[in-house]
């Protein structure tokens, strides 16, 4: 993989990680279901976040 | 004492329950795996010891009995080859996510919150077993979480 290439998975990485972060955030101030909804989208994004870290 | 939903109450046992099982199941694996699998299993173990810490101390803190673990887990198979592990071991999680799934629906602030960070590290976790991941780790995922170690005689428990 190209240092370009490196550099734009290691982003997006970070933009998963961010993402996942960012939709725990607002989970106290919604409604329970959507707060599992939300959860469950957050946990995809961490698990992204992973597997793009380990070159999967 | 804090006050839990007598539903969050309820889920928060089932988070228990799952991870009593995980303890087990990474138990097994890492006394029956080597190198690199075995270290992964060991610090799964020790994370799902800890939160099982923590859930029994919540519950005691409602003024509820923490569930206890059972004595034996069907894991389904002999844990003979890693690929056997990492299939159980990314079952267990998918599992517990599951679990935690749902007291994320049932609980409210602060535990809302945490139970959704322990369902970001099941999935997480599971993905590192697996190499792939699910379109929403723990929500859609009652038949693979039925499929999680369970005590024999248990309704989920398969025929041995």
């Amino acid at each position: 993989m190209s240092g370009n290439a490196d550099g734009a998975v290691a982003s997006l990485a970070a933009a998963e990680a961010a993402a996942a972060e960012a939709q725990l955030a607002g989970l106290a101030a919604v409604s329970g279901g959507m707060a599992r909804l939300l959860a469950g989208i957050a946990a995809c994004e961490a698990a992204h976040a992973a597997l793009l870290r380990a070159g999967k | 004492m804090k006050t839990l939903s007598g539903s969050a109450e309820a889920a928060a046992q089932k988070v228990l329950a799952g991870e009593h099982a995980a303890v087990y199941a990474y138990a097994v694996v890492a006394a029956r795996m080597s190198g690199t699998v075995r270290t992964l299993a060991a610090a799964a173990y020790d994370a799902h010891r800890a939160r099982r810490s923590r859930l029994e101390t919540l519950l005691r803190d409602a003024g509820a009995e923490p569930v206890a673990a059972e004595p034996a887990y069907d894991l389904g198979a002999l844990v003979t080859t890693e690929a056997i592990a990492k299939a159980l071991a990314a079952r267990v999680e998918n599992g517990v996510a599951a679990t935690c799934a749902d007291l994320v629906l049932t609980a409210n602030g602060d535990l809302r919150v945490e139970a959704a960070r322990w369902q970001l590290d099941a999935a997480v976790r599971a993905a590192g077993w697996s190499g792939t991941t699910l379109a929403f780790p723990g929500l859609g995922e009652r038949a693979v979480a039925s499929a999680s170690p369970s005590p024999p005689g248990s309704p989920s428990a398969s025929a041995t």
